[in-house]
């Protein structure tokens, strides 16, 4: 469904990715794992758009879509839950929605889908007129995820969902990403909550310094000494020595 | 479902109307000196035309321009020269002008899709600066520093010579740029500009095309200085560089923002309120230095303005629009509201 081959993206001068090649399959959920600054939101970016591949193709259902403009990358149906959150802090929830369903030309479709969006999580419904950044963490990244899932996308692009959350409320995030990929949706997740997201994963990437260093099932990458070595193997918590050791 | 002001009540808005068109008899009942507040009022009506579109810039999208006096005087000479250089009736330059200021504004909003916050107003704040000069320096048309005379509006044979006749006039554009505003803000575009104020990046990712929304945003709000400036040009009879001023343009900012930016009702109220200050308060006030301190009074509204404009972004920057959304619920829960200050 995605394949990258060889991508290479600069911010500048500064190159973030040096020639990653990955795949996602129809149906799967696929992760990549990797320290901060290591390049997965950059990885992101380039596949929806927002920022351009020097070098490397993209191909997205046989049709190539590197260096074309995110408003027809969206409208192929990638959704991006960006980083951080990035929900409109100052909209009311639904229009948060109705911004995720931009593309969405007839107006019944999209009131029709934000209802859908509802139902999935129907705090937010009572919320609707609410300034969405007056809302809780949890609440800003569900309304963030529901957001993208206005367009029904084949494929959503999750940056680190779990980001500054309660466990309590990473869990329920956890499920929700679950029930998504259950109910057909494929998925590219990032995440530094390595467990939890490889539990969820079908196969997983692991990225250093903008190249991919291993891939491999759940069960192949926890075999690996160095991911246990330094995603693992110290309990909960990585050490910041080996945050940056590559 | 409408979006952001479904549960507004809008009785109330004949009323206002009646009550704008009634104003003028009003005036004349109570004071001799009604053409002067007549001439007030028209700045404030035409300044509201032109802070009402800076309020979907700046405010909406989130694009500082300190550039809109240019705007102004672009609309303004264009109209000028159009009407009684080129011969076309002043109608049909009502239409024409705006749009070419509109023009502008869509070559002014090319470094904006690159640079954003200060550094776009002052690339804004340096075109009105070559605007200045151009103004000057094609003297053929312009007559330079000296200044232009323009023509009365005349609207199907009819002329609009006084203060009181341009009212009418103003007012009507007026509440058409207000109401023509909020539509275009509660619509799928103002929803995109706000979002792009919020967040670029998730502005993107949903699918805006941020070069064509930002290149738009500059171009409805190069229409509306562009229809100002018409306006001002025609019913001022006398337009110079020194009427559009880089002053003007701080002024233009600050109207929004003690308003309450993007809000339009704000853009509103901050300019009534600003240019009733200037026009009303400060002369006065100068006249109290003068007599008190003994002291010229000289540019004190720059260190009012500033100080207003100052005072609002640190205790009400929702500005006045806020506060009066917040007086509104205070009364309407009286006497049962919480112990706290309204304001
Ligand atoms: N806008 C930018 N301009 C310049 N350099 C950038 C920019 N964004 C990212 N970088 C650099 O590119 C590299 C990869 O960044 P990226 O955000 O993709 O990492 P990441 O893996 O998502 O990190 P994190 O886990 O902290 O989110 C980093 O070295 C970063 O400093
Ligand atoms: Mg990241």
């Amino acid at each position: 469904m995605l394949k990258l081959v060889g991508v290479e993206t600069f911010y500048g001068k500064i190159k973030a990715l040096h020639g990653v090649s990955l795949e996602v399959k129809e149906g799967q959920l696929v992760t990549i794992l990797g320290a901060n600054g290591a390049g997965k939101t950059t990885i992101l970016k380039t596949i929806s758009g927002l920022v351009e591949p020097e070098h490397g193709t993209i191909h997205f259902n046989g049709q190539r879509i590197d260096g074309e403009d995110s408003e027809k990358i969206v409208a192929l149906g990638i959704g991006h839950v960006p980083e951080w959150r990035r929900i409109f802090p100052e909209l009311t929830v639904e229009e948060n929605l109705l911004m995720g369903g931009f593309l969405i030309k007839e107006k019944e479709l999209l009131y029709e889908r934000m209802e859908e969006a509802f139902r999935h999580f129907p705090i937010l419904e009572k919320r609707k007129k609410q300034i969405a950044g007056t809302m809780s963490g949890g609440e800003q990244q569900m309304l963030a995820i529901l957001r993208a899932l206005m367009i029904r996308p084949k494929l959503l692009l999750l940056d680190e969902p779990s980001l500054g959350l309660s466990p309590i409320l990473v869990r329920d995030i956890f499920t929700t990403i679950k029930d998504l990929h259950q109910s057909g949706v494929t998925i590219l997740l990032v995440e530094q909550n390595v467990n939890r997201a490889l539990s969820i994963a079908d196969y997983g990437y692991v990225l250093t310094t903008g190249k991919i260093l291993l891939s491999g099932t759940y069960e192949e990458l926890l075999n690996e000494e160095k991911v246990r070595e330094q995603y693992l193997g110290e309990g909960k918590y990585m050490r910041r020595s080996k945050l940056w050791s590559g | 479902m409408k979006g952001r002001y479904e549960d507004e009540n809008l009785t109330w808005i004949p009323i206002l109307i009646v009550g704008i068109f009634l104003l003028p008899f009003v005036l004349k009942g109570l004071t001799y000196s009604y053409k002067y507040y007549l001439f007030v009022l028209n700045m404030a009506g035409i300044y509201i035309i032109l802070t009402v579109g800076l309020d979907l810039l700046s405010g909406y999208t989130g694009l500082i321009s300190l550039g809109h006096a240019a705007f102004l005087a672009i609309g303004s000479y264009t109209s000028a020269i159009l009407v009684d250089q080129v011969g076309i009736p002043f109608v049909f330059s009502l239409f024409i002008s705006p749009l070419i200021v509109g023009l502008f504004g869509f070559i002014i909003g090319f470094p904006a899709l690159r640079i954003t916050g200060m550094y776009l107003g002052l690339t804004t704040m340096g075109f009105g600066f070559i605007v200045k000069r151009l103004i000057i320096a094609f003297r053929e048309w312009t007559q330079g520093a000296g200044g232009l005379e323009v023509s009365f509006p005349i609207i199907f044979g009819y002329t609009f010579k006084s203060d009181w006749d341009n009212y009418f006039l103003i007012s009507a554009f007026a509440i058409l740029a207000v109401v023509v505003s909020r539509r275009i803000g509660k619509s799928k575009i103002g929803r995109a500009f706000m979002a792009i104020r919020d967040s670029e990046q998730a502005a993107e990712a949903s699918g805006v095309n941020l070069a064509k929304y930002k290149m738009l945003a500059f171009f409805i709000s190069g229409i509306f200085a562009g229809l100002a400036g018409v306006l001002f040009a025609h019913t001022s009879h006398f337009i110079s560089t020194d009427h559009f001023d880089i002053l003007l343009s701080i002024y233009f900012i600050i109207m929004v923002l003690v308003g309450g930016a993007s809000s339009i009702y704000g853009a509103v109220l901050g300019t009534l309120f600003i240019v009733l200050l200037d026009y009303l308060f400060v002369p006065e006030m100068k006249g109290w230095i003068q007599e008190f301190l003994n002291i010229e009074g000289g540019d004190i509204q720059s260190l009012l303005f500033g100080l207003i404009m100052f005072l609002f972004i640190i205790f009400q920057p929702t500005g006045l629009y806020g506060m009066w959304l917040k007086m509104r619920i205070y009364w309407k829960l009286f006497p049962f509201n919480p112990k706290k200050k309204f304001i």
